[in-house]
């Protein structure tokens, strides 16, 4: 990339926009790695649907593209894939075919399957945080992070405090994201 | 009401760690502050990543943060901030008035709010919280989830058929199969499955009719493993979504027309509305089709029932997808409602 310059406001609302998305990814990777543990195979295939989503979202806005938002989420995903046609019309095609892939009905199928969208999601839309739980919570952090280290150097707007820690208050602490990635040391239930 | 007692949290870890962010939470609120548990494992769907939810509920008084959102080992913690204030209106929106029109003025967020309301456990309630939550009745909350899902769904089938009748397929299958999935969560709210939360509806389906039973596939195939051509899906939809008589008038007595300073401007594959001297908007496909009859002097009912026609799609299904397409021309004053 070269020089992305723009009104701070702008970048503000990218950014939260940004946030959102990892939020996305971060309880949707939370769904399919605790829905694949408990045999929610319906779970399983509706989570998978929401990261491709928010991936192909992801994608976009890093080719700085922004996608138009639409009524609901059924109009905003088909916005947001007429963009990414506009864009990238074979990519769009590939996106399209594994929404519409029906949902496998044994266990190996649906597993292969995810598998399928996951790798997809990381090599071909560049999407590192679709890869495992961990990755989405690290990729949430490191978006709230950034915001909130730009949004403390422009006095303090339109910062996320919506979040909170362990036994402290949602101050001006920027310290919250090691403790983030400090739950991460721990066992992951969904992969041990 | 249920109480923390009475829901088996277990002893293991997952009890464990509930009950210690529970404490907490409630431990850090004032005196006037109820604090609810909620969500998919109070409702009996959740597993061990899913994630704690919580409803403080203040007396009174401006919110700073209305979500936070903590992280803990195997799951995080979404606690919503909310007065009793608004609880008593969102309880006055969904029991004052549970007719059609109503229903269709509520976002999902009050229906699915008020199924969780109606089903959390409370960890601490506030003196004098107690009348409104009683308010927020299960049974309530599951007519109020069905309906809702209805209305979506008829609302995403209609969107879906225009969209099929457009030549777009990808969007077509997408909003039918959203159709499909709404319809199945509203079936099973009339069983008494009320979470609204659509992510849930194969769980529930499983978990009330046995996973792969015949009605289990019935409810769920059209959303997860739709068969044949968007025209097929379409066709099945159809049969699943069935109007009563007062939504279908309802829907149909929606009429709009073009504000008295707007012209229309034909064009070449798009048409154009110019309102005073201030704005324009371009508008296309069967929008531009009923902008065009609007100025040519026909009323709503007129120009959606020639333009259904010849757009080969049902005049209620048309009607309604309309009405979603032209909302923008609505709120920015081309469109006035009649």
């Amino acid at each position: 990339m070269l020089v992305r310059n723009e009104p701070a406001m702008n970048w503000m609302r990218r950014q939260r926009r940004a946030v959102d998305l990892e939020l996305d990814m971060m309880a949707a990777r939370f769904d399919l790695e605790g829905a694949l543990e408990a045999g929610q195979w319906e779970l399983v295939w509706m989570a998978r649907q929401e990261l491709l989503v928010a991936a192909a979202e992801i994608h976009l806005r890093g080719r700085g593209v922004e996608p138009v938002k639409g009524a609901d989420i059924t109009e905003t995903t088909w916005l947001l894939l007429d963009r990414l046609a506009q864009v990238d019309a074979a990519l769009a095609q590939r996106v399209w075919a594994l929404l519409e892939q029906p949902a496998p009905l044994t266990e190996p199928g649906l597993r292969a399957a995810v598998d399928d969208a996951t790798a997809f999601m990381v090599t071909t839309l560049a999407v590192p945080s679709a890869v495992s739980r961990d990755a989405a919570v690290r990729g949430w952090a490191d978006a709230i992070k950034l915001l909130r280290s730009v949004a403390r150097e422009l006095g303090g707007m339109a910062q996320s405090d919506d979040w909170y820690l362990s036994d402290s208050d949602p101050g001006e602490r920027l310290d919250w994201y090691d403790e983030v990635l400090g739950t991460l040391a721990g066992p992951s239930p969904a992969q041990g | 009401m249920k109480t923390l007692a009475d829901i088996a949290l277990g002893d293991d870890e997952l009890g464990h760690e509930i009950r210690r962010e529970v404490d907490r939470i409630v431990s850090s609120l004032p005196d006037d502050a109820s604090c609810l548990l909620t969500g998919s494992i109070i409702e009996g769907l959740g597993n061990r990543n899913s994630d704690i939810d919580v409803y403080v509920v203040h007396g009174s008084g401006a919110l700073a943060n209305p979500v936070a959102l903590g992280m803990r080992q195997s799951r995080y913690v979404d606690c919503e901030y909310m007065t009793l204030g608004s609880l008593d209106q969102l309880a006055d929106r969904v029991s004052g008035d549970t007719g059609w029109a109503a229903l269709l003025e509520l976002p999902l967020s009050s229906v699915d709010r008020f199924y969780r309301v109606s089903v959390a456990v409370p960890a601490r309630v506030a003196q004098g919280a107690e009348a409104t939550l009683k308010r927020f009745d299960r049974q309530l909350a599951c007519r109020t989830t069905r309906n809702w899902a209805l209305v979506n769904a008829h609302q995403l089938l209609a969107r879906g058929a225009l969209l099929l009748a457009s030549g777009d397929s990808h969007a077509a299958a997408l909003h039918l199969r959203q159709a499909a999935l709404w319809s199945c969560t509203s079936a099973l709210g009339d069983v008494g499955e009320g979470y609204a939360s659509a992510k849930w509806a194969g769980e529930k389906a499983a978990r009330h009719y046995r996973r792969d039973s015949a009605r289990h596939r019935e409810l769920t195939d059209d959303f997860l493993r739709p068969h044949g051509t968007p025209a097929e899906l379409l066709a099945r939809v159809r049969a699943s979504v069935t109007l009563p008589e007062e939504l279908d008038a309802l829907l149909s007595a929606r009429s709009c027309v073009l504000a008295e300073q707007v012209r229309h401007v034909p064009g070449t594959g798009s048409d154009h509305l110019v309102r005073g001297r201030s704005s324009v908007a371009e508008v296309g496909g069967a929008v531009a089709d009923v902008c065009r009859e609007l100025a040519a002097g026909s009323t709503w009912a007129q120009a959606t029932s020639r333009t259904a026609a010849r757009w080969d799609v049902p005049v209620t299904e048309f009607r309604t997808a309309l009405w979603h397409r032209t909302a923008p021309l609505r709120s920015t004053g081309f469109l006035l409602t009649d």
